[in-house]
């Protein structure tokens, strides 16, 4: 009985070893292959309601919404397709397919992203956040509307593009974000190919702010049924 | 029987020596590693970055500096020329010459404060955004301690296997190229 029960651990400690330095490996090819399912996987075969189409764009897993927090500070940046801007124009009109098409139509020269700069577990205006002195709060509206469109830009390859369109929203006391609404010409640049949109940040002196959108991402998309 | 027995055996001794080991690992077993500052420091790729914009500055004003050195030195030489061999020298022009070099002095003085405040803004930058992907990195892969060695004693001895620096510069390059 003695033999049994060592022989028995002897083989259970052997395996339960085996099994916990190699665990960690299997996990990282696990957690590789689920990537890679997801990189490869073709979404633009499924059809789905305008209603689906926006919560599928706003589904982080998908992609099109890319986060970074650095320190104190949160950065988020979303790829918005043409059916979201139009379903965002029509959202207080009554749906009619006609139309949201139509609306579609004014979206697809251009590619177009939100972004939002918040900051973490704050209060209050973004723009006097750590504000060392009332000239600095100047200093900082000017420079979001009119300095901060030249230290946001999309890279690809060797080219870079600045956006074609670029508005600073803010919000004031209401929350502590602010969002940007720029959108590059998509003659300028090629949608289907790898490109980094990157922020040189001088508001809260973060440095450089990267999003990099893999190949096909921004078209990898579903379709909208009846589009 | 006798291999029923067996199997039931292996079974239940294989089943408490899986929780006795879970246990242990979720209660006593602290995830620890180190890094070597240094070397995570000039792997990162946002300093590679802002070193060529700092060295691009640099250069900048010290071409600036430099063209105004040169002037002076002319001037300087002009100044001596005339004054060996004792030609007048127009007052205008020595209060010019003194009026360029405290100019020179000025800006030179200027362009190495503005050289200290640029390197430590962007040493900052680059710290803020290193330490922000370790953590992330320790969160993702549930290290207990994640510590820094940077030979200043902080770290005496560690295995080297506990050494995830080269793990931790790729993470955190594809971090800061916003690679998913």
């Amino acid at each position: 009985m003695i033999r049994q029960f060592i022989i028995g651990s002897f083989f259970t400690i052997v395996i339960t070893a085996v099994v916990s330095c190699h665990g960690k490996e299997i996990k990282e090819q696990l957690n590789e292959q689920s990537e890679e399912t997801v990189e490869l996987k073709n979404y633009t075969e499924e059809k789905v309601t305008v209603q689906e189409f926006v919560t599928w764009c706003a589904d982080k897993n998908n992609k099109l919404n890319k986060s970074k927090d650095i320190a104190d500070i949160r950065f988020d940046l979303s790829y918005r397709p043409a059916p979201c801007m139009a379903y965002l124009e029509l959202r207080t009109e009554t749906y009619d397919f006609p139309k949201f098409q139509e609306a579609c139509n004014h979206y697809y020269d251009m590619s177009y992203f939100n972004f939002r700069l918040e900051v973490i577990d704050g209060t209050g205006e973004l723009l006097k956040y750590k504000l060392q002195s009332p000239a600095q709060y100047e200093e900082r509206v000017k420079y979001t509307s009119f300095e901060m469109q030249k230290d946001i830009y999309l890279v690809q390859g060797n080219d870079t593009l600045l956006p074609g369109l670029f508005h600073f929203e803010r919000i004031f006391e209401v929350a502590p974000y602010s969002t940007v609404m720029l959108a590059f010409d998509n003659k300028k640049f090629n949608k289907d190919s790898e490109f980094t949109i990157i922020y040189n940040d001088k508001l809260f002196e973060k440095g450089f702010v990267k999003f990099n959108y893999k190949n096909k991402q921004l078209i990898n998309l579903p379709n909208i049924s009846g589009l | 029987m006798k291999l029923k027995s067996l199997i039931t055996t292996i079974l239940i001794s294989g089943l408490i020596s899986f929780v006795a080991l879970f246990i242990y690992n979720r209660m006593y077993h602290t995830k620890t590693a180190y890094i070597e500052i240094k070397k995570v420091f000039n792997g990162f790729q946002m300093k590679k970055e802002l070193e060529k914009e700092y060295e691009k500055t640099q250069k900048g004003r010290d071409k600036i500096l430099d063209s105004l050195s040169f002037n002076l030195k002319l001037m300087s030489k002009h100044l001596n020329e005339r004054k060996n061999s004792k030609i007048e020298i127009p007052k205008d022009e020595i209060y010019q010459f003194e009026y360029n070099r405290e100019e020179f002095l000025k800006l030179k003085k200027q362009y190495q404060e503005d050289n200290a405040v640029l390197s430590q803004k962007y040493d900052n930058q680059i710290l803020a955004q290193l330490t922000q992907y370790v953590i992330e990195y320790g969160k993702k892969n549930n290290y207990d301690i994640i510590l820094g060695a940077d030979g200043n004693g902080s770290l005496m001895y560690s295995k080297e296997s506990y050494n995830i620096s080269e793990d931790i510069i790729v993470y955190i390059n594809n971090k800061y190229k916003g690679i998913d």
